[in-house]
């Protein structure tokens, strides 16, 4: 019997921790109930990044989102990665440890991008595999999460539900359900995502993502630029319904608004888990202005200069 | 499920980051040999390893990987250089930042490292060795200190400080004995770095930062020290003479040593280098350069 959230605790609605928003939230101390961070932003930190963090872990709990584990790739693991990964980890209380089901480079290169694998046997032998070998290192569960993505593979044989079932009970590992990235890639590969969800095991569920996407046209891209659309707030009604709460936290990465701004668009969520309908009425696609586009991720720490 | 015994998830990685990070466009990396080597394919036979969607071909959903590959690294290289992006304009730019990324493609998890090699890399593929040589044209070096200047900076940044950490004091230099004197070591604080520039960087840094829309100047040395207190980097022009003191004492030698060989160097009189070494010490305190002293024959740091 698996326990729901594979134990972890429902910490409520968060916010992903931008540096931006760094004088806001040690001033003001906002109402949040938790943070994530992108792990890579702060594992080599020794300045103000890293100093900041520390004075938000002791008032909110923390979790870890990562961008450069590469758990599909075929490159040997990163240890010393790893290593940085487990003692930021352990200093900040981080309550879980969360990545990309997806690789980011191999031949000792990387792209900084989230790219699919191939969906199958063989593939996944090779993800269950490196997934125990992090586990091990880590001594936790580590907590792996659906990419969007924009192509796929002659070589898949398998839905990337039955992809994710078959790993998360292989390994034990958890599940980050990132609902925008549902949407995604429904709507780039012709699926049905209610049918997704359908099959997704909530119980190894522990946190889901929320986020805006743009429309390209012909395909959407997973941008983190603006509000959740209101189809993806219905998914999450699904999922919220489906696992009977979930950690649930908002990403914002370009176009960053004031901190209230997306501090009230993860509000909105508590909407959906009562089952009622936003109060401003459904926001619609984003449409893509012509400008580049860019799929997250994309994370970079200016520095502050006199 | 139907397994494919010839599926090699190493070989369609391989192949994939080739075409996606192909300078020349999706088709152009699906025809490269590097790409060839592992899947002999054509654009319009790509099927057979990506397949299409009811709106996209197969080469247009892989064409978005390879749109996002460059795009997300030049604005990466843009924020890490923002002044260097101003002086050489976009186009120029992300011409020079496009040459960048293929000669030093990223080998690390951190984007933050994506810049490391960046300067080396004006350096290396410098248009004018031969004009240089004949002192005709000189904005290569202009650019190589700006893009220097900067990546410092970000080093200093979010490298190592010592904030929250007692800095030495004036008052701890003047009570050294003058037996100890020439015997003592400066320490100096983790974050400090002194540059040395061809043309006045620091500048135009400046008036960059202030949108004063700066022209290239001028060359003209420039001697800049950078250090990080309450986690703001800190830029402090100093005198040519001061560099080759900190130079000399960055390398751990002794105060003595390091008076004794820079002042020979100088042709300074005694008297004067002494009245500049008080003022430099004062200045050098004030901006928490150094963190302590000691001495080669003291175990401890002396107080």
């Amino acid at each position: 019997m698996v326990e729901p959230r594979l134990g972890h605790p429902n910490l409520g609605l968060g916010v992903g921790l931008r540096t931006v928003h760094f004088p806001y939230i040690l001033e003001k101390h906002p109402p949040v109930d938790w943070f994530e961070i992108i792990s890579e932003n702060f594992i080599d930190s020794q300045g103000r990044p890293r100093h900041t963090l520390d004075q938000i872990a002791e008032r909110y709990p923390i979790v870890m989102h990562g961008v450069s584990l590469s758990i599909g790739s075929t490159d040997p693991l990163d240890f010393q990665y790893l290593e940085k990964l487990k003692k930021l980890a352990s200093e900040t209380d981080a309550r879980w440890i969360s990545d990309h089901l997806c690789w980011t480079g191999v031949a000792g290169r990387n792209t900084h991008d989230l790219l699919p694998v191939p969906l199958n046997e063989d593939t996944l032998r090779h993800v269950c595999s490196r997934i125990e070998t992090v586990q091990d290192y880590l001594q936790r569960p580590l907590i792996l999460e659906n990419p969007s993505s924009y192509v796929t593979f002659a070589e898949s044989t398998m839905s990337e539900w039955e992809f994710l079932t078959s790993m998360t009970e292989a390994t034990e590992c958890g599940l980050l359900l990132d609902v925008n990235n549902v949407y995604v890639s429904s709507v780039n590969h012709d699926f049905d995502p209610y049918e997704y969800l359908g099959h997704i095991p909530y119980d190894r569920v522990v946190q889901c993502h929320l986020a805006g996407h743009t429309h390209c046209g012909t395909h959407l891209i997973d941008t983190h630029d603006g509000k959740v659309i209101d189809p993806v707030w219905q998914l999450y009604r699904e999922v919220h319904r489906g696992t009977g709460g979930i950690s649930t936290l908002l990403e914002w990465d370009a176009q960053i608004p004031p901190f209230e701004v997306v501090h009230a668009e993860v509000l909105k969520a508590k909407l959906y888990m009562e089952e009622n309908l936003p109060t401003d009425g459904p926001q619609t696609q984003g449409e893509s202005t012509g400008e580049a586009v860019l799929p997250h991720p994309l994370h970079f720490v200016a520095p502050e200069v006199q | 499920m139907q397994e494919n015994e010839d599926f090699d998830l190493g070989k369609l990685q391989t192949w994939m980051q080739t075409v996606i990070s192909h300078a020349g466009g999706i088709e152009a990396g699906i025809a490269s040999e590097e790409a060839q080597r592992e899947f002999k394919i054509a654009p319009d036979t790509l099927e057979k390893i990506i397949c299409r969607s009811n709106n996209l071909t197969s080469t247009e959903r892989l064409g978005i990987y390879g749109n996002a590959y460059f795009a997300r690294l030049l604005e990466c290289l843009r924020e890490s250089f923002p002044a260097l992006a101003y002086a050489l304009g976009d186009e120029l730019f992300d011409e020079f930042s496009l040459e960048y990324l293929q000669r030093y493609p990223s080998q690390s998890y951190s984007l933050c490292e994506l810049g490391g090699h960046f300067a080396a890399h004006l350096q290396e593929t410098r248009p004018d060795a031969e004009q240089r040589a004949a002192g005709q044209i000189d904005w290569p070096d202009f650019l190589i200190d700006l893009a220097t200047l900067e990546w410092n900076i970000e080093q200093v940044f979010d490298g190592p400080g010592t904030e929250g950490k007692p800095s030495l004091a004036i008052a701890q230099i003047e009570s050294i004995s003058p037996e100890q004197w020439s015997q003592i070591i400066l320490q100096p604080g983790p974050s400090l770095r002194i540059l040395e520039f061809q043309f006045p960087v620091n500048d135009y840094y400046t008036e960059f930062r202030q949108e004063k829309k700066p022209e290239m100047p001028a060359p003209r040395p420039q001697y800049i020290a950078l250090n990080r207190r309450e986690y703001v980097v800190r830029r402090l022009e100093i005198e040519p003479l001061e560099y080759r003191l900190l130079e000399r004492i960055l390398c751990g030698d002794s105060l003595g040593d390091v008076i004794q060989r820079v002042a020979a160097e100088a042709e300074v009189p005694l008297e004067q280098f002494a009245e500049l070494l008080q003022q430099w010490f004062q200045k050098w305190t004030t901006a928490q350069f150094f963190s302590s002293i000691s001495s080669p024959q003291a175990e401890t740091p002396i107080d």
